[in-house]
């Protein structure tokens, strides 16, 4: 963040620098064994060229075999069970092959399990291996996204009843909390957040009989909301550019897999690759990208002519120079230009794939459908059985459906009955299982009753009729027209208390909490000068658009600025 | 769980037990729905044994119903077809669409007009 908010770069190189200690922990030469998933949030904490310097020789993704010169191996990698498995084979088939065994060590993220061991022990290789942890956690993705990127937090937390997840959660703010200060305001809503802070205020007061670190708070407020609270949010189309992008190519750990021909690379280049995908980064690193992609889809286009336009007027000035030194401005702004030129390119072409999956009339009746079941107007039962007769993806129905038993507080249990079998016998009975898990969580209920939906939707103002996508005028031109629910709880952060919220707040699942923490004698609660920050954390993901929509409060307000983190980023396929 | 079991048999007729122990649990435990399904897709998969041995052409076995239906039409056997609706109480909207696509698959206009 320009404003010199809390500086998350440190955050970054703590991560670097004990990527670093692992690294040097194994002397020498050595292959290093990456978790497949993990390999996209390395890349957003060190450069290749770190681990080459560190000794690393070559870097493998893990999977059942792995054929190696190196004679000393690193395994970074989630605490999995059947990757337990993985490394055993590894070290049995090497063995077997040359006679003799390599020097293996094996870095849990973020941290060692018993079960984990357990398992090398049961495979005859826990005497082997050197065991330690990498304690990874809050990636920065961007000035103001951090993400852990752990994938089964959701279902963990919201369906096993798993909650190591919630661990690392807890223990990301504590190590926050050591890099920028106790955090004085901790609110929230759902019970994971209920447990987190609870496991935040046990740390905290172990860690105080140890020792007070005496840091001004940088971070004011800490607001940690359960995916479970909004979960009507996640199964709507995202309507920003960034949140299009995710719906339609899927962003992963910052990263979007292209085409050749999206990119605007030549003809030779293209037939190199061979139809290969292409990984682009898309951050705000991209100063284009950076512009655009909060705003809404719908004002794509002219930004996209403005810019074209305004670098074609750059480009031809070089017709008109009458000096010297008119022509080393140009030459010096030529480089930043000809960047912008390449980043519009990539854009136009992307923008145009979107264009023409939003004007289909799939697209059209799927986002109507959406609108009318959040405005409360008629049902689009038609729609959606119409939806599975046509055989769309189970995905969209189920995000349709989800939301309409959401927004009207379970389906009825005839209509219940009806989905449940149709589904069933046109996708097949294994989705008995899919359906048996969305009735537990709670997101498509048979039910009747007294529609609740209805009163948040009214006290939240979440429907905008007169939204301005072009000039923002509220967060709900995200979806043009609906605030997520989620961003309205941070927007009325400080009214929690009014009883028209206490209302919401109550039936909105989960408790509802508040507490404070005592900072060190002798420590400033806030610096005067400083702006008030406030951490909004989502435990079990987080959608680009509810970010776009944090984004512009975080506009509205010069006083206060708010950082996003989230233990990975979603969308409604998720 | 006694389902993600069943479907580990390959074979049939130790599928379909397992279906059958499944079934029970479903019906210990009062899931109505869950009990109708499970019943049905007993009834399906030993429709398909029988469609495979008739039909002597075609792959049925772990098709959903409506794939199923599909399947015979593109096959041709309209009246089976309309057996097998009734039998398995498939919704007219449905049937037609898949009706209409299998048709239109097979570019037989003629029959499609019929309708």
């Amino acid at each position: 963040l320009e404003h010199g908010v809390i500086n998350i770069a440190a955050l970054r190189e703590y991560h670097k620098r004990e990527l670093v200690k692992v690294l040097d922990s194994v002397p020498g030469g050595k292959g290093l064994v990456l978790d497949p998933k993990l390999s996209g949030p390395l890349g957003l904490v060190a450069e290749v060229s770190l681990l080459k310097e560190h000794g690393v020789e070559k870097i493998y993704l893990l999977s059942e075999r792995l054929d190696t010169e190196c004679k000393k191996l690193i395994y970074l990698i989630r605490p999995k069970l059947y990757f337990m498995k993985f490394i055993a084979d590894h070290i049995h088939t090497h063995q077997r092959n040359l006679g003799y065994r390599k020097e293996y060590s094996i870095y849990f993220v973020p941290r060692r399990t018993m079960i984990a061991e357990r398992h090398l022990e049961k495979e005859g290789v826990y005497d082997e291996v050197t065991i330690g942890e990498y304690p990874l956690d809050l990636i920065p993705f961007d000035n103001d996204v951090l993400s852990m990127e752990i994938e089964e937090c959701y279902t963990d937390c919201f369906l096993k009843g798993d909650r190591t997840s919630l661990f690392y959660v807890a223990r990301s703010i504590m190590n926050l909390q050591k890099m920028f200060g106790i955090i004085p305001n901790i609110q929230g809503k759902g019970s994971c957040a209920k447990n987190v802070v609870d496991m935040v205020q046990r740390m905290q007061r172990e860690v105080a009989v140890q020792s007070a670190s005496p840091i001004t708070p940088e971070i004011q407020n800490l607001i940690l909301i359960d995916r479970q609270v909004d979960m009507v949010t996640p199964m709507c189309t995202q309507l920003t550019y960034e949140g299009l992008i995710d719906e339609i190519f899927g962003i992963q750990t910052g990263c979007v897999e292209l085409t050749a021909d999206m990119i605007g690379l030549d003809d030779d280049e293209q037939r190199k690759l061979d139809g290969k995908k292409i990984k682009k980064p898309f951050n705000s690193n991209d100063g284009l990208y950076a512009e655009l992609r909060d705003a809404n889809f719908s004002t794509i286009g002219p930004a996209l002519n403005r810019k074209a336009l305004e670098i074609d007027a750059y480009y031809k000035k070089r017709h008109n120079f009458e000096t010297v030194s008119q022509m080393r401005d140009f030459m010096k702004g030529l480089g930043s230009y000809q960047e912008a030129h390449q980043s519009l390119r990539l854009h136009t072409n992307i923008a145009e794939h979107i264009l023409k999956v939003t004007k289909k009339m799939r697209f059209r009746k799927q986002l109507e459908a959406e609108q009318n079941l959040l405005a409360g107007n008629e049902l689009s039962t038609e729609y959606i059985e119409e939806c599975i007769n046509k055989r769309e993806s189970l995905v969209k129905v189920l995000r349709l459906l989800i939301l309409q038993s959401l927004t009207t507080n379970g389906l009825k249990p005839k209509l219940f009955e009806f989905f449940f079998t149709e589904i069933l016998s046109t996708y097949g009975y294994e989705y008995l299982f899919t359906l048996k898990h969305l009735e537990k969580l709670g997101l498509i209920q048979s039910g009747e009753g007294k529609n609740s939906f209805n009163f948040i939707r009214k006290s939240l103002h979440l429907i905008k009729e007169d939204v301005n996508e072009v000039e923002p005028n509220d967060i709900a031109y995200v979806y043009s027209g609906y605030a997520p629910i989620s961003v309205r709880l941070v927007e009325f952060m400080d009214k929690w208390k009014t009883s028209q919220m206490e209302e919401v707040l109550r039936l909105l699942p989960g408790p509802t909490f508040s507490v404070r923490q005592d900072i060190p004698e002798g420590v400033l609660e806030t610096s005067e000068s400083q702006n008030r920050v406030i951490l909004v954390y989502f435990i079990g993901g987080v959608t680009f658009t509810e970010i776009a929509a944090i984004r512009y409060l975080n506009q509205l307000d010069a006083n206060t600025d708010y950082i996003i983190a989230t233990t990975k980023m979603i969308s409604g396929d998720t | 769980m006694a389902v993600v079991e069943a479907y580990q048999f390959k074979d049939i007729e130790k599928r379909i037990r397992g279906l059958k122990v499944a079934l029970n649990l479903y019906k210990d435990t009062k899931e109505q729905l869950a009990t109708k399904a499970t019943e049905t897709q007993i009834r399906l998969l030993l429709l398909q044994c029988d469609l495979e041995a008739t039909l002597k052409e075609g792959e049925f076995l772990g098709c959903s119903m409506s794939d199923t239906l599909y399947r015979v039409i593109m096959l041709g056997d309209l009246r089976r077809a309309q057996k097998i609706k009734s039998e398995f109480k498939v919704p007219d909207k449905r049937y037609w669409w898949i009706m209409i696509k299998a048709l239109a698959q097979k570019l037989e206009w003629d029959q499609l007009e019929a309708f």
